[in-house]
């Protein structure tokens, strides 16, 4: 009895494998004709640029979109594993990945002829060789427990008082957010993206206050909702999101600056529907769907100068321009480097 | 040949169960499936641990001494395998029990109480360790309780602790470990049991000398589905255990994904194939002894 209860285990996990791999064959076989593929981030990305990018896009140019939720590590992976027939025409990326794409050869320059709202990007918002263009930024800041933390941290120093003794959270280096901040706070103590011990001397000096690291960003905002930390780094739209739902969180600015995180879209090389490609970034960088982007629970700040800064945005930044001198990260420097401070991280917080 | 003669010939066929060559054409779709995309990869996935740089350049086994020189590493790897086992003690512990209440009922209550069991699986584990997340946190029913009751005054830290790990894994993986418990439980013969007790033997000894080693191969395959269980669960073990506790799936996934170093990754990959295949192995090797034993 107990072997045939074994092998029907095993039996439905081969099925289960075998249905996974069909969904996949199927969606990419069903759209690949016609429709152009292109991917985003999961998650709060994934819903606004269903709401507002893809009929944006169709009402541009009457053609559909497959639409992936795939983190840019993840597409940079599935890129690279499939450089003659990519899975995808434009993709999503960080700026970290986005890099290691360009050195891998993985991106087509962007025809700006096609892409006209170009003109509308800060010139530091555009890749020097054409490769990408930044559709987006994530800004980040101090958020708190506005109940129990009743006077707005200041500094990034402030999480080392005494009084947050098992209150502050962090975020592992292997996300983008983790190893920003960590730049951001070498940067403050002097340090930049090749010297980091004064950050990793912060950490040590910060460990007895920390009542918890979370293994991604989105977990962090699960942690404020449980009462498990109380002060940590985070995105704005995460903030903005938890307040929606009745979460007593802010986000303050630490005197060292905003924190900015961008994210590009570039054209995959070899894909079949280039100009189409080309249309999807430039509807991306719209006045109409970034000044959609920027309003509530979604918070994404725009790059196009003509897009204002609406609701909670307005309070950090008046434009894209202004976004230029906020604590920014050299990922040409940092990604080389970047398993090396994961290593450490990992030895440092451990348990 | 007669139609009788075919018949008797057919007879003989299926009556010494070797029908010739034509059944085994019916596993290559799997065989083929399994091969393709189990083996290969596999494969594949050794011959990357293999190198010694992250460019794949040089052949070599330094990924494997890197991982074993270095002593934070090997704790990983110990403290992967300690939750496996604790998992797997936490689920006998509790699994034995009702997996006897399930032989033991009457038919009637086997019904519900096989509803209670199957209940868990029928909500996604992602569900479920998020459950415990909740349960489990500072604002949590827990800490909530032993607040409401005076017992501390500040929330104690139950989260992101290694036995909140091993007892939300315990509870998803509880089923897999009742399940042949209570099949092997109900395949024992009553018989022995009224004649340990006709015999003069106590409740205890009865349960001691007959039905518990007769359990054993429930118990011994439920402890496999339960360690590999454990061992390999990303989910729980992330969101539960959270950025401090290093388990091998996780070290894997940040090896791989987020630093690019796939060749480290492959070798700690192959570390903790080569590790759950021991276990099962040593498993295996006492499934059989005790069977020896009880026959023999």
């Amino acid at each position: 009895m107990s072997l045939i209860d074994f092998e029907r285990r095993k039996i439905m996990q081969a099925l289960a494998a075998l249905g996974a791999v069909s969904i996949g064959i199927g969606t990419r076989t069903a759209f690949a004709a016609e429709s152009l593929a292109a991917t985003t981030f999961p998650g709060a990305w994934e819903e606004s640029e269903r709401r507002f990018q893809l009929p944006a896009f169709q009402k541009a140019t009457g053609n559909s979109v497959s639409l992936s939720a795939s983190q840019a590590v993840d597409t940079l992976t599935k890129l690279t594993a499939a450089r003659a027939n990519p899975p995808f025409d434009v993709v999503m990326m960080d700026e970290g990945p986005y890099l290691r794409g360009v050195e891998l050869g993985l991106f087509e320059t962007i025809p700006s002829a096609k892409v006209p709202n170009l003109a509308d990007l800060p010139p530091k918002f555009i890749d020097p060789q054409g490769l990408g263009a930044y559709i987006s930024a994530q800004i980040y800041g101090i958020a708190y427990n506005t109940e129990r933390i009743k006077t707005a941290p200041t500094s990034w120093n402030d999480l080392l008082k005494p009084e947050y003794k098992g209150r502050v959270g962090l975020v592992g280096l292997d996300s983008t957010l983790g190893i920003v901040w960590m730049v951001a706070l070498a940067k403050m103590l002097g340090g930049d993206e090749a010297h980091m011990d004064p950050a990793f001397d912060y950490i040590r000096k910060l460990m007895p206050n920390v009542g918890a690291v979370a293994s991604n960003p989105g977990a962090l905002g699960t942690l404020f909702q449980q009462g498990q930390i109380d002060i940590s780094c985070h995105y704005i739209n995460n903030v903005e999101s938890l307040k929606v739902k009745g979460v007593p969180v802010a986000l303050s600015k630490p005197d060292s600056g905003w924190g900015l995180v961008r994210s590009t879209m570039n054209i995959v090389k070899n894909t079949k529907l280039r100009d189409q490609a080309a249309a999807y970034i430039n509807t991306a960088l719209s006045v109409e769907v970034q000044s959609q982007m920027t309003g509530s629970p979604y918070f994404v700040a725009p790059t196009n100068s003509k897009v204002p800064f609406g609701s909670a945005l307005a309070a950090i930044a008046r434009s894209s321009k202004e976004m230029e001198s906020f604590v920014q990260v050299d990922w040409q420097k940092l990604n080389p480097l970047r398993a090396a401070y994961i290593d450490r991280f990992n030895r440092l917080v451990k348990a | 040949m007669n139609p009788t003669q075919k018949l008797t010939a057919r007879r003989a066929r299926v009556r010494s169960g070797i029908s010739g060559l034509s059944d085994w054409w019916l596993t290559l779709p799997l065989g083929l499936f399994f091969a393709i995309f189990v083996a290969v990869p596999l494969l594949l996935l050794a011959a990357i641990s293999f190198h010694t740089d992250a460019s794949m350049q040089h052949w070599g086994v330094n990924q494997y001494q890197r991982y074993f020189t270095d002593p934070y590493n090997r704790g990983v790897l110990w403290s992967t395998i300690g939750l496996g086992l604790a998992t797997t003690a936490v689920c006998i512990v509790f699994g034995y029990p009702i997996a006897w209440l399930y032989t033991a009922s009457a038919p009637k209550w086997r019904r519900v109480i096989l509803l209670c069991i199957l209940m868990p699986l029928l909500t996604s584990s992602v569900v479920r360790t998020f459950a415990w997340v909740v349960i489990l946190g500072n604002d949590g029913l827990i800490d909530h309780t032993l607040m409401a009751l005076g017992w501390v005054t500040y929330p104690v830290k139950l989260l992101y602790t290694p036995s909140a790990v091993v007892v939300s894994l315990a509870q998803i993986e509880l089923p897999l470990m009742i399940l042949p418990l209570a099949s092997s439980l109900g395949a024992i013969d009553t018989r022995l049991t009224e004649a340990s007790h006709a015999l003069g033997a106590s409740q205890w000894r009865t349960w001691w000398r007959i039905s518990m080693p007769l359990s054993v191969p429930g118990l011994l395959s439920g402890a496999l589905l339960v360690f590999t269980g454990a061992v390999s669960a990303f989910v729980v073990q992330t969101l539960v255990g959270g950025g401090q506790l290093m388990y091998m799936p996780f070290y894997i996934y940040q090896q791989a994904i987020e630093s690019q170093d796939y060749p480290f990754a492959a070798a700690v990959a192959m570390i903790l194939l080569v590790c759950i295949l021991i276990m099962v192995t040593a498993l295996n090797y006492f499934g059989r002894k005790t069977r020896g034993f009880i026959h023999g």
